[in-house]
């Protein structure tokens, strides 16, 4: 018979909140799991939008020279901590055979660079002549970020057509669509000679993780909603009317990423491992919550319903995303229960957790992110933690004993991969010639495994461990690099997993199971998208911001509730 | 032309590949000459060379009982990040260098592998620069961003000596034909395209409109 669990009483009121463990990275590191992580407070857009609200800014459209089709250029301003971002927009016509929304389009309805501080009218001249060609153009460190959009073939223009009628857009469409216009490519850190990330990494606000990217794209849907009730008013000034805030809130800014976004995970190592590091530490804390306050309960209670009502409005033609979301909503349904009956007991959320332990990732990654929803500013902190000073590191000091230590206890994974078997060899990731571009190729089948990109990590620590074996435990790294040069690269990586445990994806990459698209999910997760559509394995389409508060809502109490948003 | 410090590094990254040295000492030679740059961006014109140069034989002699070693003539490219490796492991305290192709890429190797030594350059036993803290210390015109005799590196502790920091920029100012000659030896990291790739190997198909 088993034993009932012990209810709290009113004696455990002095009890203690206690972190548990973290989850291992044997577990956390899986692509299958990260693929299937969700947005959270810690995602960089919360962490940005909760910086402009404490900042109590605004948004100033110091320029609008926009005529009545919807063309011509805008400076919209924003402070934040003192100091003065523009968003400086071009808009121009896109006839239908130059309009394609992949990264490889050369024209675009729209053109952004984000500058530092206000720009003169020199500068807006000199990038008049630039920005509108993207890659093609050549930038200052005046410019802090690049990138363009897409109108929504699907709703721009009937957004437009209703509010000069004097009505709002269909839900239905608005819903299914999320965004007025949708990004392409959004450059940051010294890309076409723009700012180096060092210029601005200092600053009060931007110093997390691709803030001043997220900065950017904040302003681009402030531009959106603007640019499509500028142009409604111009069609029809007597009837147009604005969109209501509801809609407003809800659009976001679409966007559609590939390949070029995956390889940043493996490259980057220790910013990775520390996005990582304050996620499973926010989620050890949640769970060391002895119990909840009543307005927990209740907030647990409607976060678990607006989650129900988001998953139900979340649409994939892909077959593999769609049945996912099929059993996640099943399983979401099943768990109803749970939300109240745990509540009762002593470390609710903890409970709450180990009942998803049995169901789908995805499921299990959603009730992470409930739970870490009602964290508030207990775990808010932990996003200061999310950023990287220091890259990898080399420790050539360390005795061979010990580098093979690190490898039998952390990297059994990749010593588990079976090369021999094709599959496990099956791919090879390059830069297109074409674009510059990561690509994914097959090796048997086309060119260029010659210059594959090192993201085959498990090969290489197989070929090291093979090699060590018959080094002598005693001799320092810098001499056994010395004789073999080629595994500096790995071996810097296997020293830094030492102390970033969460530094690598221990899955092999190069396999032919590995799907990118959960790499995608991964780091878009971070950035706080939802909603992920892919279009293929190595593609998908999300919406960023979609209910985030517009620059005017900032100032509510609400600004900062708008994990998985609904239009109801 | 301007350029920015992290487009330079992954240009340069990018070349050392191209011209067949391995991924971890890409990473450190294309970190290394961003950080050199920034004291003095000539050092690019010399890069091309520097990583194209021929395989050489490490000659090194170790001193016993003294914890130094003398290299006669080194590869910044190839056998820089041994060097920073050497003094970093404390596996020697000092090593001299007969000859080396280019010193202020050495001290670049040194900023990014050895940050938290403080080393001093001797050329011909005098006292030319100091990596410390992250920073160099060194008369430019002294230092120099070329090839040097009789260089000596040492882990020291001193601090009075009249050295002054060396002034960093944010940014690179690289000719058109320095940067072309190092995209050169970019390209031939890059795969060229075939219909295949066009179409599966980004994963979007030919159109993604919305």
């Amino acid at each position: 018979m088993i034993e009932p669990l012990p209810k709290i009483s009113d004696n455990d009121q002095l009890i203690n909140d206690s972190s548990k463990e973290l989850r291992p990275a044997s577990s956390v590191m899986k692509l299958s799991r990260l693929g299937s992580f969700f947005p959270t407070r810690l995602s960089f857009m919360r962490v940005l939008i909760r910086q402009l609200a404490k900042e109590g800014t605004s948004v100033t459209p110091l320029i609008w020279s926009i005529d009545d089709n919807g063309f011509g250029r805008a400076v919209l301003t924003i402070s934040l901590y003192k100091q003065k971002y523009s968003l400086i927009a071009f808009t121009q016509p896109l006839s239908d055979e130059n309009r394609t929304d992949r990264v490889i389009a050369e024209a675009w309805d729209s053109t952004y660079v984000l500058f530092d501080g206000i720009p003169s009218n020199q500068d807006l001249d000199r990038l008049e002549k630039q920005v509108p060609y993207q890659e093609g153009g050549r930038f200052s460190d005046k410019e802090l970020v690049l990138s363009r959009a897409n109108k929504s073939v699907r709703l721009f223009q009937h957004v437009v057509d209703k509010l000069a009628q004097g009505k709002q857009p269909e839900l239905e469409l608005v819903k299914s669509t999320g965004y007025l216009m949708r990004t392409t490519a959004v450059y940051g850190n010294g890309k076409f000679g723009i700012a180096d990330r060092s210029k601005i990494a200092s600053r009060g606000g931007l110093s997390g993780p691709f803030q001043i990217e997220m900065l950017a794209v904040y302003l681009i849907r402030e531009f959106t909603h603007k640019l499509v009730e500028h142009v409604a008013k111009c069609k029809s000034p007597n009837t147009a009317i604005p969109l209501a805030s509801n809609i407003k809130r809800y659009l976001g800014i679409g966007n559609s990423t590939g390949l070029g976004m995956a390889p940043f995970l493996i490259s980057h190592p220790v910013l990775f491992n520390n996005w990582i590091l304050a996620r499973e530490t926010a989620i050890s804390q949640m769970r060391g919550k002895y119990q909840l306050s009543k307005l927990e309960k209740k907030r647990l209670k409607l976060l678990y319903e607006r989650a129900d009502v988001h998953l139900g409005q979340w649409q994939t033609a892909d077959a593999i995303q769609s049945q996912r979301i099929s059993i996640l909503r099943a399983e979401w349904k099943q768990i109803a229960p749970q939300i109240v009956s745990t509540q009762e007991y002593p470390y609710p959320l903890d409970k709450l957790i180990n009942s998803t332990n049995s169901l789908s990732l995805e499921t299990q990654e959603l009730m992470i992110g409930l739970i870490l929803e009602i964290g508030g500013d207990k775990i808010d902190d932990l996003s200061h933690c999310m950023n990287s000073d220091i890259g990898p590191r080399l420790e050539p000091k360390m005795n061979l004993k010990t580098l093979k230590s690190i490898i039998y206890n952390q990297f059994e994974w990749a010593l588990s991969v079976d090369f021999s078997n094709p599959n496990e060899n099956f791919q090879f990731w390059y830069t297109s010639a074409t674009k510059l571009e990561p690509r994914l190729g097959v090796r048997e089948a086309e060119d260029g495994a010659e210059k594959e990109h090192p993201l085959d990590i498990a090969k290489r620590v197989q070929e090291l461990e093979r090699t060590l074996t018959d080094c002598s435990d005693d001799e320092i790294t810098a001499i056994f690099i010395l004789k073999h040069p080629e595994f500096r690269y790995i071996i810097r990586r296997i020293q830094t997993a030492s102390w970033a445990p969460y530094s690598e994806i221990q899955d092999n990459l190069i396999g032919k199971n590995c799907r990118p698209i959960d790499m995608l999910r991964c780091k878009l997760s971070f950035f706080g998208a939802a909603k992920f559509d892919p279009k293929s394995d190595k593609w998908t389409r999300i919406t960023l911001y979609q209910g985030a508060p517009t620059a005017s809502e900032l100032n509510e109490p609400n600004a900062d509730d708008w994990w998985l948003p609904v239009l109801q | 032309m301007h350029r920015s410090l992290s487009e330079t590094q992954f240009l340069c990254y990018k070349a050392c590949i191209g011209s067949g040295i391995d991924v971890g000492r890409a990473q450190d030679i294309s970190s290394s000459a961003s950080k050199a740059g920034a004291y003095d961006s000539r050092i690019f014109e010399s890069l091309p060379t520097l990583i194209t140069t021929p395989e050489k034989r490490l000659h090194l002699t170790e001193k016993l009982n003294t914890k130094s070693a003398q290299i006669q003539d080194v590869s910044v490219v190839q056998h820089g990040p041994f060097v920073a490796d050497c003094l970093q492991s404390n596996l020697y305290t000092y090593i001299q260098i007969d000859h080396v192709d280019n010193v202020l890429l050495l001290a670049g190797i040194c900023l990014h592998l050895a940050p938290e030594l403080q080393i001093d350059f001797t050329i011909s036993d005098r006292l030319v620069g100091r990596c410390s803290s992250n920073r160099l210390f060194a008369d430019m015109q002294q230092f120099g961003t070329n090839k040097a005799d009789f260089v000596g590196l040492k882990i020291s502790k001193k601090t009075k000596d009249k050295l002054i920091e060396a002034k960093r920029s944010s940014t690179l100012n690289i000719d058109a034909t320095t940067w072309s000659k190092i995209e050169l030896l970019a390209k031939n990291t890059y795969v060229a395209e075939n219909e295949y790739s066009r179409i599966a190997g980004a994963g979007a198909g030919l159109t993604d409109n919305d």
